[in-house]
């Protein structure tokens, strides 16, 4: 198969833009379809500072190493769930995150979900009845909005893809759940303490930004998330996957045709936000869910543990390292 | 022809083309990216006895709404 800008060996053909592309063609177009996403849906401009929220896999990390290929000022926003599972994986996370974050010359801020809620995400998911993939999405939009409001970004973006959102809208569809679908879709303006969300990677497929990663030498942890395993999106990809085979281009067709009627949806967003009595955060409620479950946390292991444990840092008069300390800060940048 | 895909490694003895290899092990070509003596292929390609493989899966979850 030849590549149909320049003839050469194609490594990737799209069934459902009928294009073969080269390994030299593929980034320029991928960075263009990027640009014309982020135009189309207004999601930000080259005045507008965004923190691309990083996970250290290819979705997040190619974003970030694309947005700054287009000129953009982003950096990139990091939070350790503190999963160790067999092969370190939040480390791991990490550490990929710091070495693209000194390659492209941006600050990586990281935060740790530890240090946030009072334990990582393992322990919460043993304290509380909440499942891990739950009560991670929960901690990681209430701290990246916080610290996105606190530094003064003008937008946070992730790595969400095609195939993303088909799997959520498809289990949003079959659940009826109105409230996401009214707030499903690629820009999220900002609304009373909620700062503007975007998805630039909304229209590629993971195969498409996992070819961008490769073709850039873009070092991404390959494992998945232990706490994935199972996790129902994946049979929900699964079966779309065979659909898109058979019919290419299903996918978008699903996606581009409720984003047409999605206003059908907007009632059930209508609910108006106020401020958490506890942290200010927008809630929907009078104590807000992450305000909640950090409570529940607490009790839960003061219950467990009633002397409380001093960290050995803390027993030896160190101040605990702040978040900005953390921040990798490059000259460049 | 040796062939790694996650933590399984697989051994052909004849050549196929890379569309063959993914109907032998079930895999949909949207799912996985293949790598042939580290060079990305599509699947028209065709894999020799010699050549050493690598299918890098592509999606992932826990995804929330």
């Amino acid at each position: 198969m030849k590549c149909r800008k320049c003839l050469k060996k194609a490594i990737i053909y799209m069934p459902e833009h009928r294009l073969a592309l080269c390994s030299a063609c593929y980034s320029p177009w991928f960075l263009d379809y990027t640009e014309r996403t982020i135009r189309k849906f207004k999601m930000f401009s080259r005045r507008d500072r965004v923190l691309v929220a990083v996970s250290g896999g290819k979705d997040s990390l190619s974003l970030w190493h694309a947005l700054n290929a287009l000129g953009y000022e982003a950096d990139g926003f990091y939070i350790d769930l503190g999963i160790v599972g067999s092969n370190n994986y939040s480390e791991q996370s990490k550490q990929r995150c710091f070495e693209l974050a000194e390659r492209i010359g941006r600050r990586l801020h990281v935060v740790s979900v530890a240090e946030e809620v009072g334990a990582p995400i393992p322990e919460i998911k043993d304290l509380t009845a909440r499942e891990a993939c739950s009560a991670c999405g929960l901690i990681k939009r209430y701290v990246m909005n916080r610290y996105a409001l606190e530094a003064e970004y003008d937008v946070i973006a992730t790595g969400h893809n095609l195939d993303d959102e088909v799997a959520v809208l498809f289990s949003n569809v079959l659940n009826w759940n109105r409230g996401y679908l009214a707030r499903q879709y690629p820009v999220l303006d900002e609304r009373e303490g909620l700062k503007k969300k975007v998805k630039p990677f909304v229209y590629f497929t993971e195969k498409q930004t996992t070819v961008y990663a490769l073709v850039n030498r873009i070092a991404y942890v390959r494992d998945e998330c232990p706490y994935a395993f199972g996790a129902t999106t994946l049979s929900y990809k699964d079966l779309l996957a065979q659909l898109e085979h058979q019919a290419p281009g299903t996918k978008r067709r699903f996606l581009d045709g409720f984003y047409q009627i999605r206003a059908l949806f907007a009632e059930a967003e209508a609910t108006a936000l106020v401020p958490c009595s506890r942290c200010g955060q927008p809630t929907t409620t009078e104590v807000c869910a992450y305000c909640r479950l950090v409570e529940h946390v607490e009790r839960r292991r003061s219950a467990a543990a009633p002397v409380r444990k001093v960290a050995a840092s803390e027993a030896a008069g160190v101040r605990p390292i702040e978040h900005e300390e953390l921040s990798l800060h490059h000259p460049g940048s | 022809m040796k062939v790694r895909y996650g933590q399984q490694e697989y051994e052909f003895t004849e050549r196929m083309s890379v569309r063959k290899l993914l109907e032998k092990l079930d895999l949909l070509p949207e799912t996985v990216v293949v790598v042939r003596n580290d060079e990305i292929v599509t699947e028209d390609e065709w894999l020799e006895v010699e050549d050493e493989v690598e299918l890098i899966r592509v999606v992932s979850g826990g995804v929330s709404p």
